[in-house]
């Protein structure tokens, strides 16, 4: 695929751009600031880019502000946010939009290597990356703790991946149990909380992020 | 000052006169709104004089008519002594030179007790001249200190207003102080967000290359590139937490931790250390954080390729004055020397920035031996004594001589480029010079 990196830091473009390289993607520009990163995108548009949110000029938010400019530009292009820390405040305005495409993940992430590009895939693919910490704090702050007691183990357990944007094929894989298991517990959830029945993958994961935000 | 003296004698004299007007004039309603417009001239004018020659700053507005009586009094007296000398100075200097250049000198036995000598007319005459005009000139100056006093007591500052100052000057700094406190906190946060986070970043993500990569041979070369990696992250966060407090400044102090600064900095810098004793840790470390933030400043902005740095100390105060080479046009209100001021203030002290635009950058501060509050083992005494005393000047953004006169302490420290063994050498320079432990 092809990605455009924005990161102040010259030490970590360059290291994403030989992981990616390793993994057979094309890096077609790597910016150090915001206004490049959006002729970059403009110019190039690529299949995903990946963002600091801090970044100049400002040092603050920068990075985010200019994801989502892209989103509302160039709505094809994939968006993957990295941050130093896991801001809610972040993640929320980032899932004002759809989360079609979108991720948000802890810049670490990147060091362990087939997840950071199997969520690089995904969000290509149109799909969700959020990451566990997000769907983590999400969890612990959130006022339906009630409901969410009811659910068995098992069944967090795939709340969890479902609220990260992993598909049930995925889910299934990672969880060592089959399709048909992470279909029942879906629908177990989708139940217990009273979610909407939502055949489409990516308003599914916005409809569990918005109820755990809330 | 001695044009102040004169124009105040003959100020004396109209206030004077004013006075003696005044004083039937304030009886007659009519009169008494141009009796005030007078006196408000008289007083502006005083003013003036006191502020253009002796340097005074009247602060109160009111103080009339004691302040004119007292003037009238002092003026008219010095006046007449002054010109009553000056005329009776001159006239023997007058006398005794005519008498030497017609040579019609008479011999004057001279009689003291001890000394008896026989000398001319016009020698003595000179000699009384002279001696007369130096008493008048030494009374000038009595006068005008006298004056200064007179100033104070009647228009300087009441102690309430003294205490309104000192109240406002205090809010303003401790406003500052936390404001100082929480823009050190945003660079340290930035240190470790720009330097050492993004190291360990890409650590891990070498390291995670190498786990993911299935070739024998370039996950060993990976693994070699995490390794020196490390060591660079190891590095940063050993200068990151250096940046943030040098402990070598508690441990060895401010000598000691200059020499570091010295060291590792990348052009030379060179350190007059005139200080016999370590100053209070508080002081210490102010004045090692101003000295570190102008160098940095200096090689970072104004590409400075010679500094010096100047300690000195008085009986009351020590001071910092670092100076360079570079091409000046430091800002004040910029994000490192604002926060550096606001230190200082707080302390008491005084914080100076010179930098015209082309250089050369002169950098200043001065604090009290006694920083606001004292120190454990401190006598409350000598504590508000050096409060008060230096609480006039903290705000007016001047230095008090700190950096004139050079230091009689040995110069050392003249290092460029990053040296090893820094703290081997900095024990020997501590050894050589400074005593452990704060003063008192």
């Amino acid at each position: 695929m092809r990605v455009i990196l924005a990161d102040d830091s010259v030490l970590l473009r360059e290291g994403l751009t030989r992981l990616l390289d390793d993994a057979g993607h094309e890096v077609v520009e790597a910016v150090g600031d915001a206004p490049a990163l959006l002729a970059a995108v403009g110019r190039h548009r690529p299949d995903v880019a990946v963002i600091d949110v801090r970044m100049p000029p400002g040092h603050k938010d920068d990075g985010l502000r200019a994801a989502l400019e892209i989103r509302d530009r160039h709505p094809g292009v994939g968006v993957l946010v990295l941050s130093q820390y896991v801001e809610q405040h972040y993640a929320a305005r980032l899932l004002a939009g759809s989360p079609r495409g979108l991720g948000y993940l802890l810049k670490d992430r990147v060091s362990e290597v087939a997840d950071f590009l199997d969520s690089l895939e995904r969000v290509r693919a149109g799909g969700t990356a959020f990451d566990p910490e997000v769907v983590r704090q999400l969890l612990a702050r959130t006022t339906h703790a009630d409901p969410l007691s009811r659910l068995s183990p098992r069944e967090g357990e795939v709340l969890r991946h479902l609220a990260q944007g992993f598909v049930n094929a995925a889910i299934a894989d990672r969880l060592h149990v089959s399709l048909s298991t992470v279909e029942k517990h879906v629908n177990a959830i989708v139940e217990k909380l009273d979610l909407p029945h939502d055949p489409d993958y990516s308003r599914r994961v916005l409809a569990i992020l918005r109820y755990l935000d809330t | 000052m001695l044009a102040g003296v004169a124009l105040g004698m003959a100020l004396g004299l109209v206030e004077l006169a004013f006075l003696c007007v005044a004083w039937i004039g304030r009886l007659l309603p009519a009169a008494r709104p141009v009796v005030e417009a007078a006196r408000g001239k008289l007083m502006a004018a005083e003013r003036a004089r006191l502020s253009r020659w002796l340097g005074h700053e009247t602060t109160r507005q009111d103080g009339g008519y004691g302040f004119l009586v007292a003037r009238a009094a002092l003026g008219v007296l010095s006046g007449y002594g002054c010109a009553a000398g000056l005329f009776v100075g001159g006239l023997l200097l007058f006398g005794g030179l005519w008498d030497l250049a017609w040579g019609r000198m008479e011999p004057v036995p001279v009689n003291l007790p001890g000394v008896k000598i026989v000398t001319s007319s016009g020698v003595l005459g000179l000699t009384g001249g002279a001696v007369l005009l130096a008493l008048v000139a030494l009374m000038a100056l009595a006068v005008g200190s006298l004056e200064r006093r007179l100033a104070d007591r009647f228009l300087g500052p009441g102690s309430h207003e003294l205490m309104r100052r000192r109240i406002a000057e205090l809010t303003a700094t401790r406003s500052g102080i936390v404001r100082a406190v929480d823009d050190e906190r945003r660079r340290i946060e930035r240190d470790l967000h720009d330097g050492v986070q993004q190291r360990g970043v890409a650590l891990a993500m070498l390291l995670g290359r190498a786990r993911h990569s299935s070739d024998t041979e370039t996950t060993a070369g990976l693994i070699s590139q995490a390794y020196t990696e490390s060591r660079r992250l190891l590095d940063e966060l050993r200068s990151v937490a250096w940046r943030i407090y040098p402990t070598a400044l508690d441990e060895l102090g401010l000598r000691a931790a200059l020499a570091g600064v010295a060291e590792r900095s990348g052009v030379p810098v060179t350190v007059h250390y005139g200080l016999a004793e370590r100053p209070v840790s508080e002081v210490e470390t102010a004045l090692y954080f101003v000295a570190r933030e102008a160098i940095t400043n200096a090689i970072k902005h104004a590409g400075a390729r010679d500094i010096l740095v100047v300690l000195t100390e008085d009986e009351r105060a020590v001071g910092v004055a670092i100076s360079d080479d570079g091409e000046g046009g430091a800002d004040p209100s910029g994000g490192g020397l604002s926060g550096l001021a606001r230190r200082v203030l707080a302390l008491d002290g005084e914080f100076a920035v010179h930098s015209p635009r082309g250089g050369p950058t002169k950098i200043t501060a001065t604090l009290p031996k006694i920083p606001p509050g004292g120190f454990p083992g401190a006598t409350s005494g000598t504590a508000s004594g050096a409060a008060s005393g230096t609480a006039s000047g903290a705000s007016s953004g001047t230095t008090s001589g700190a950096a004139s006169g050079t230091v009689p302490g040995a110069a050392f420290g003249t290092a460029s480029g990053a040296a090893s063994g820094t703290a081997a050498e900095a024990a020997r320079l501590d050894a050589s010079g400074t005593e452990a432990g704060p003063c008192g």
